[in-house]
């Protein structure tokens, strides 16, 4: 049983994370951090850190802003981030009968296929630029984790918030997408699972073509 | 027909009463009110006449009983019902001053007022209980069972017409405003199937009559269920939301205290304000992405069929190659003047010049055709002018 002080302080407890949560967006925390009320825990690839991210329930979301025909927060260029966001999607949840974090990691080259195979001609050299405005931004806002020194991709913690419908939409989103082709990664060397089933998948000299 | 006097008498009470429960809602004499506040006039003057007792009002005396309202006002009102009838002479002789106000009028202002509130559902509600009693009632007959199912067959086909009605053309705004009718339902159509039943289980032979209240009330749900799933696909995913114009909650939001909108929000938690990226949005971008990038491209070109246009070309430059071929005659170069007059009319030789031009042309034909300064003038010739030229073999 709790005593009254025990409630004070979880209270305490949970005020501090929300205030922190709500100025600074998702936080990646140690793993033994206790749980927060209304904050989603989701455990980072290798285990080591948590994030904390805040659960709206559901009807409460940005879709009310549209309701209210209130203007949303504001991004640059925001159809070209989505798509590098769908790209990166595609890019990054190599096994889409799972949930979409943590993902997999995606490298640059990978966007910069799909990218162009999306757009149905050859790689033009400002789409580079476009891309790596987008993954900034989407990193900025935890969308994205984005690791410009190796060029390297992953899902963002904000993932976890999509719901079977929202997956649903985007493993079609997938397969509309060009198919990436295999990761080189440089930093991590993936999990052995990962590394073993890449070569033999029969996608690459398709990928390739492209 | 003959009308008889007892019966035209009869009609004219009725329509004596008629026209005094209307009284309140008349402008003038054969108006409309259209100014809500009139319905306190009326009020007031009707007060006035119920705290009188039975002496009566003179129009001073009611002017002065309401004199929170304006003068001219009290006295345009008082004429409006009493040419209406709902005020009346105390005794109906030339210059008596004295009024008296009939009840029906005042009975008709309280009910719209409650339908104003209500929208007529509460009195629906009331009207359903009354034929409930008066069904159930021992004394009642055959007959006032079988009318009291047809008014409310009548009550529920109105109802369900109008939401139908409203459902099919009205925009979602109308639909949300006009809604009322379709809230609290449930409990109408029980009292009403209530009714029903007590109807059927006494006189088993309205069955007919019974049947219809039936489908009229199935009508009348299946109205309510549309215009409920129009405002709540409408309404999206906060359901609430929907039932309130969107101002509503705009005006709350920006005219709240901080501690109203704290006790609003309490227990939920947002996080720093960040883009939000959607899976329709982000379908919706891959999709124009996708659309600019087709637009790009070149037209689709057929990869199989390059022989076909290719043989067409083909026999086209062989033609050419033939005629020039022709021309020559197997030297390496022949003077156009004597192509011209070989071919004898102009018209004959410009169709042999527009072929040398375009073999000339042609990339994969190795011919020239070169033209000098000199002009060759015969008037004997079948083209008297012509300019002096070449066309000749050349190897590239």
């Amino acid at each position: 049983m709790s005593t009254p002080s025990e409630a004070v302080e979880r209270r305490l407890y949970n005020a501090l994370w929300w205030a922190k949560v709500q100025s600074a967006g998702p936080l990646e925390v140690p793993r033994d951090t206790p749980a927060v009320a209304l904050l989603t825990r989701a455990a980072s690839p290798d285990g080591s850190t948590v994030w904390l991210v805040p659960a709206l329930p559901s009807g409460a979301g940005h879709t009310v802003l549209d309701e209210l025909g209130t203007p949303p927060v504001a991004v640059e260029q925001p159809n070209e981030t989505a798509r590098v966001l769908s790209i990166c999607v595609a890019c990054c949840w190599t096994d889409r009968s799972g949930p979409a974090w943590p993902g997999s990691a995606g490298t640059l080259a990978q966007v910069r296929s799909v990218y162009a195979g999306m757009r149905g001609r050859p790689e033009q050299p400002s789409d580079l630029t476009l891309i790596i405005g987008s993954l900034r931004r989407l990193h900025a806002t935890h969308w994205l984790l984005w690791n410009e020194k190796a060029g390297e991709v992953r899902l963002g913690p904000r993932v976890i918030t999509w719901t079977a419908a929202d997956q649903a939409t985007l493993r079609d989103l997938c397969r509309h997408l060009p198919d990436p082709p295999p990761a080189v990664l440089t930093t991590t060397p993936a999990p052995d699972a990962e590394s073993d089933s890449l070569p033999t998948e029969p996608e690459s000299p398709e990928a390739a073509d492209d | 027909m003959d009308a008889t006097l007892l019966d035209a008498e009869a009609e004219a009470a009725v329509l004596r009463v008629y026209r005094q429960v209307f009284a309140v809602l008349a402008r003038e004499a054969g108006a409309m009110i259209v100014d809500p506040d009139l319905l306190d006039v009326d009020q007031a003057i009707l007060d006035a006449f119920a705290e009188a007792g039975s002496d009566g009002l003179t129009v001073e005396q009611a002017t002065l009983a309401c004199r929170a309202y304006p003068h001219d006002v009290i006295v345009r009102r008082f004429e409006v019902l009493r040419q209406y009838g709902a005020i009346t002479k105390l005794v109906d002789r030339p210059n008596e001053l004295r009024h008296r106000a009939a009840f029906a009028p005042y009975v008709m202002l309280m009910f719209l007022r409650r339908m104003s509130v209500q929208g007529g559902q509460a009195e629906l509600h009331q009207l359903l209980t009354l034929e409930a009693h008066s069904v159930s009632d021992p004394q009642a007959v055959v007959e006032q069972g079988e009318a009291s199912i047809e008014r409310l067959t009548k009550v529920f086909r109105l109802l369900g017409n109008e939401l139908a009605i409203l459902v099919a053309t009205s925009t979602t705004a109308q639909l949300r405003e006009n809604a009322q009718l379709a809230w609290g339902n449930e409990r109408l159509i029980e009292q009403a199937e209530k009714v029903h039943r007590i109807v059927l289980d006494r006189w088993p032979a309205l069955h007919r009559a019974c049947t219809s209240l039936r489908m009229s009330l199935a009508a009348y749900a299946d109205a309510v269920q549309l215009a409920a799933g129009r405002l709540v696909e409408r309404a999206g995913t906060t359901r609430a939301l929907g039932l309130l114009p969107i101002e509503t909650w705009l005006t709350f939001t920006r005219s709240s205290e901080p501690e109203v909108l704290a006790g609003v929000l309490d227990g939920l938690l947002f996080d720093a304000a960040a883009p939000d990226f959607s899976p329709q949005t982000m379908v919706e971008a891959v999709e124009t992405g996708r659309r600019t990038g087709t637009a790009r491209m070149a037209p689709p070109r057929p990869t199989e069929d390059t022989a076909a246009p290719e043989s067409a070309a083909a026999t086209d430059r062989e033609e050419l190659r033939a005629e020039a071929e022709r021309v020559l005659a197997g030297r390496p170069s022949v003077d156009i003047v004597e192509v011209v007059d070989e071919a004898g009319d102009w018209i004959t030789a410009r169709r042999v010049l527009a072929e040398l031009t375009a073999a000339h042309l042609h990339d994969e034909l190795d011919y020239e055709l070169v033209w000098s300064d000199g002009m060759r003038i015969d008037p004997a010739a079948g083209t008297p002018w012509a300019t002096e030229g070449v066309f000749r073999r050349v190897t590239r």
